[in-house]
């Protein structure tokens, strides 16, 4: 019997593809991981080097034989903060050796759910952030602070371009050191960037007026801040233009 | 007056309004605009009453020429009273919208003067918006009864939602709340809308294009004294014959003293409204009727069950059904069961077998479910098919916080 492996790779999509490539070839991975694992005398550690050859080559493969859906379902999972991503993407592809195209179609199946789960709670966050993110005016720009629990940043640009259209403006992941840059043109995203080259400008009319606004529409009989915290959850309040006054 | 004290003033006086969707259009930018939408609408925040804030929900003014008496804006309430000029609002939103605070705005107003000459005003609001801003985002404008129909054409040309507010679902109650309305000058705008609806192609936006996003309406729940039964059957017409998008329920906060409304220290019937949005859900999306679920004995839904749940318990003959073989319109009727989770069912079982760990999985609400369901043939609840039995043991379960009522469906 071969050693079974567990694969280490750099946290990118091509990185995923790569490991991909190597468990259809020699299908012996036992698990995926961006993160080094705890050490188990029964399985060895490799890490793997991203290729950029083989994950196209895998790219193509799995949009013959599976669909462009499965693909987009895999790159939502590769952007998920669990720990367990990666063994869910490995799950899931084994799964659609079995069901073909036809893997879009399961949902609550076993080997399926895990990844479902994931692409669920991306999806859920990409969605929240249409609405949640707060740009203010700064210098010649709009800047948005904000710090998602995925790594979502690339997933709300081209809505935010599309809305935004001629406004230069920077979307800022403060957990990451993300910024999703967007010219008027194109949009771009640049890593390792400095959330402190920007300083904050509190002197915005509107900002006052938006915090003036939120707490007049408030029906005070109806309270209930249970269900409140339940829509817009305690973490995201830091970054949120109305909520840092109201202080509760 | 400062744009802060117009606002706060005129913000307040918007807020007993619930609609706030920004739903029902996708559209994208234009190369030199601002804004865009997609259908299933966003909320970019949720107030302290943990309502869904979509929308700058604003009065072109309080000033008033009525005197309902439910309304905090009677002509007789001693209030602070103003004014928006329209590029105050244009500007407010543009600014805000820019900011990603709002998805648009919902521009309501109290009748100043004459309804023509508030409408027109409104009218000049979202014209700026659209052509000096060339704002592309979305834009609800409620309609003022009685104003000259060509003035609505031209707002639904420019809008994405129009609405018109019913308040109350019987002549007598306008008669006893509202005496200067009258229920056939409230509907004849909704006739005209959705007459209008029908005829206008669907072409691209920016062109002509008559409220995309189709219109809507809000009653007010426990101000009169008209039943569930009643409320309901009236939102059915108007999906049925006027072809609405959404019928809001506002439960009645008192403001006003007075003889024939609820006393002050009343507390809104939220749970009330919640069944009734419920039941609504149930018209729109699971093929329901209003008459099988509700009739003129018993005209009031239950407090403590979910509307499904009532129809459910007094239609046992229906169940168990089989998870693996019921056509769609069957799950549906399951307590616990929604559109997307019957579609994940059908389109999964044809490949493998659906379980009670697999409908788990889909998030089924299986502590209402269960007991009316089979997976392969197996029952898997603890109590046998029979009402009261079933009905104590989910409002104990209810009880120990497994059940929220503010879970949809």
């Amino acid at each position: 019997m071969e050693e079974k492996l567990i694969l280490i790779y750099d946290d990118s999509f091509e990185g995923i593809l790569t490991c991909l490539y190597y468990q259809a070839k020699h299908n012996n991975v036992y698990t995926i991981s961006h993160k080094p694992m705890q050490k188990n005398i029964f399985v060895k550690h490799v890490y793997l080097k991203t290729n950029f050859k083989l994950a196209s080559k895998m790219h193509n493969f799995l949009e013959r034989t599976c669909s462009k859906n499965f693909i987009e379902d895999l790159y939502y999972c590769n952007l998920s903060s669990s720990d367990n991503k990666g063994s869910a993407i490995l799950q899931y592809f084994k799964l659609a050796k079995d069901f073909g195209k036809n893997v879009n179609k399961l949902f609550s199946h076993q080997e399926a759910y895990p990844l479902r789960r994931l692409v669920r709670q991306v999806n859920l966050e990409r969605h929240r952030f249409y609405g949640l993110l707060r740009f203010s005016e700064y210098d010649t720009f709009m800047l948005a602070r904000y710090a998602p629990d995925n790594n979502i940043t690339e997933l709300i640009m081209p809505y935010f371009a599309d809305r935004l259209s001629c406004n230069k403006f920077v979307v800022l992941d403060e957990k990451r050191s993300f910024a999703g840059i967007y010219d008027t043109k194109n949009w771009f995203i640049r890593e390792g960037v400095n959330s402190k080259l920007f300083r904050n400008d509190d002197s915005d009319i509107f900002k006052k007026l938006w915090q003036e606004y939120y707490s007049s529409v408030s029906i005070k009989e109806r309270t209930n801040l249970s269900l409140r915290s339940q829509h817009m959850p305690k973490r995201y309040w830091k970054y949120l233009t109305e909520i840092n006054k109201e202080n509760d | 007056m400062d744009i802060l004290e117009k606002l706060n003033i005129l913000a307040d006086a918007a807020k007993y309004d619930v609609s706030c969707a920004s739903s029902g259009v996708t559209k994208s930018n234009t190369t030199k605009g601002i804004g865009n939408s997609i259908r299933s609408g966003i909320c970019h925040t949720w107030t302290s009453d943990g309502r869904c804030v979509s929308l700058l929900k604003v009065l072109q003014t309080n000033n008033c020429i009525y005197d309902c008496k439910y309304c905090i804006n009677r002509k007789t309430n001693d209030i602070p009273r103003t004014t928006f000029y329209p590029e105050e609002v244009a500007k407010l939103t543009y600014q805000f919208y820019k900011r990603n605070y709002i998805e648009g705005l919902f521009l309501s107003s109290a009748i100043e003067k004459s309804p023509n000459y508030t409408l027109e005003k409104m009218y000049q609001t979202v014209k700026l918006l659209r052509e000096k801003y060339q704002f592309n985002g979305y834009i609800h404008v409620k309609v003022i009864p009685g104003a000259d129909l060509r003035l609505v054409y031209n707002i639904g040309l420019l809008v994405d939602r129009v609405s018109t507010n019913l308040e109350l679902p019987t002549q007598q109650s306008l008669d006893l709340l509202a005496p200067q309305k009258k229920m056939a000058a409230l509907i004849n705008p909704i006739r005209y809308v959705a007459n209008n609806l029908q005829i206008t192609p669907s072409i691209g936006y920016g062109e002509e294009k008559f409220v995309p996003a189709g219109q809507s309406t809000q009653f007010i729940v426990g101000a009169s004294r008209d039943t569930d039964f009643t409320l309901l059957k009236a939102s059915e017409i108007l999906y049925d014959k006027y072809k609405l998008k959404r019928v809001y329920y506002s439960a009645y906060v008192p403001i006003n003293e007075d003889t024939s409304l609820p006393a002050l220290t009343t507390t809104p019937p939220m749970k009330r409204e919640n069944r009734l949005y419920q039941a609504d859900w149930l018209l729109r999306f699971y093929h329901f009727k209003a008459d099988e679920l509700l009739d003129s004995k018993n005209s009031y839904f239950d407090e403590d069950l979910d509307p499904k749940l009532f129809w459910a318990l007094r239609h046992l003959e229906f169940f168990p059904i089989e998870i693996n073989s019921a056509n769609y319109q069957t799950l549906l009727r399951v307590p616990g069961i929604g559109p997307k989770n019957a579609q994940r069912i059908i389109k999964e079982r044809k490949l493998t077998s659906i379980t009670f760990q697999s409908l788990k999985r889909m998030r089924v609400a299986l502590n209402r479910a269960k007991y009316f369901i089979t997976c392969n043939g197996k029952y898997n609840s603890e109590i046998s098919l029979d009402s009261n039995m079933i009905k104590s043991y989910i409002l104990e379960n209810a009880k120990n916080g497994q059940m929220s009522i503010w879970k949809k469906n």
